[in-house]
């Protein structure tokens, strides 16, 4: 069960990443940051496969991709800030998991291991930044029915992804040291979920005009 | 075994409740903001209506000075 849903998770990737590949030149600059967060994706994936199927540490590869998942959400936060206050968050959320993330590594922290601790603060600065972002959005009369608007969408289904996912994290040192390793499923669901939502958003957002 | 149990359920329950709270943070979102739209919308219509009158009384209330300047006439 665990490996249908990590394979069907893996594999939930190459829809947004084919929607984004047909639209690409359509879509605004901020979907064009969220379709190369995907591009990026599907190539760690495949190298994370590999690695797995060679039977290769590739703990190593989550810490990198953090960086990255971070580095171009946090773009894309800044690039949807239509005020000040959204974009004082990103760069402010920015310098505080840099901040944490070289304190953690000077704190010991391995390549080998899992980056539990980063990934908690990720969510915790992400969350921050989608209340802000929906908060600003609620303010504006554009677009009425919102819930039609990629970026909604996208909002919607990082909130979820995030908050399906942070207990996970907590929990992560105590699974992977008693081999839980059933609970990743979760995992799994959540971050399908949040692909079908992005390869949605996308496809509505060869409509949006351009922000 | 007991405590292991108790924190394999807490990582189920919890997920599910915090994805609860999202889903219903979210509908509130879209309702607040659908009736806010709705709301502002009646009160803009409300203005304008408003100022359509009071324009309409000016226009008979000069219409009505000028009737009483001929009579006087």
């Amino acid at each position: 069960m665990l490996y249908a849903v990590n394979i069907i998770a893996s594999f939930s990737i190459l829809i947004p990443t084919i929607v984004g590949t047909i639209v690409f030149s359509k879509l605004s600059k901020t979907l064009k940051t969220l379709a190369v967060l995907i591009f990026i994706g599907i190539c760690f994936e495949i190298v994370v496969f590999t690695l797995a199927k060679c039977r290769i540490n590739n703990l190593f590869l989550f810490h990198i991709y953090t960086f990255f998942e971070y580095g171009i959400l946090s773009y894309f936060f800044f690039q949807l800030a239509r005020s000040k206050s959204l974009k004082i968050v990103v760069i402010v959320s920015a310098a505080i998991f840099i901040g944490f993330s070289i304190y953690e590594y000077s704190q010991g922290l391995r390549f080998s291991e899992f980056n539990s601790f980063q990934r908690i603060v990720e969510n915790l600065l992400l969350l921050i930044m989608i209340l802000v972002a929906l908060a600003e959005i609620s303010l504006s009369k554009v677009p009425i029915f919102i819930e039609y608007s990629p970026y909604f969408i996208v909002l919607a289904a990082l909130l979820l992804y995030v908050l399906g996912t942070t207990l996970l994290y907590v929990f992560s040192h105590y699974m992977i040291e008693r081999y839980l390793n059933e609970y990743w499923i979760l995992h799994g669901v959540f971050r399908t979920i949040f692909n079908l939502s992005i390869a949605l958003a996308l496809w509505k957002g060869r409509f949006e005009s351009k922000r | 075994m007991e405590g292991q149990i108790r924190i394999e359920a807490l990582i189920y329950l919890g997920t599910a409740i915090l994805v609860l709270i999202g889903v219903l943070f979210l509908l509130a979102f879209l309702y607040l903001r659908r009736k806010s739209l709705v709301r502002s919308t009646v009160e803009t219509n409300s203005i304008d209506e408003i100022k359509k009158v009071n324009e309409k009384l000016k226009a008979l209330e000069r219409r009505l000075n000028d009737l009483e300047v001929k009579g006087k006439k």
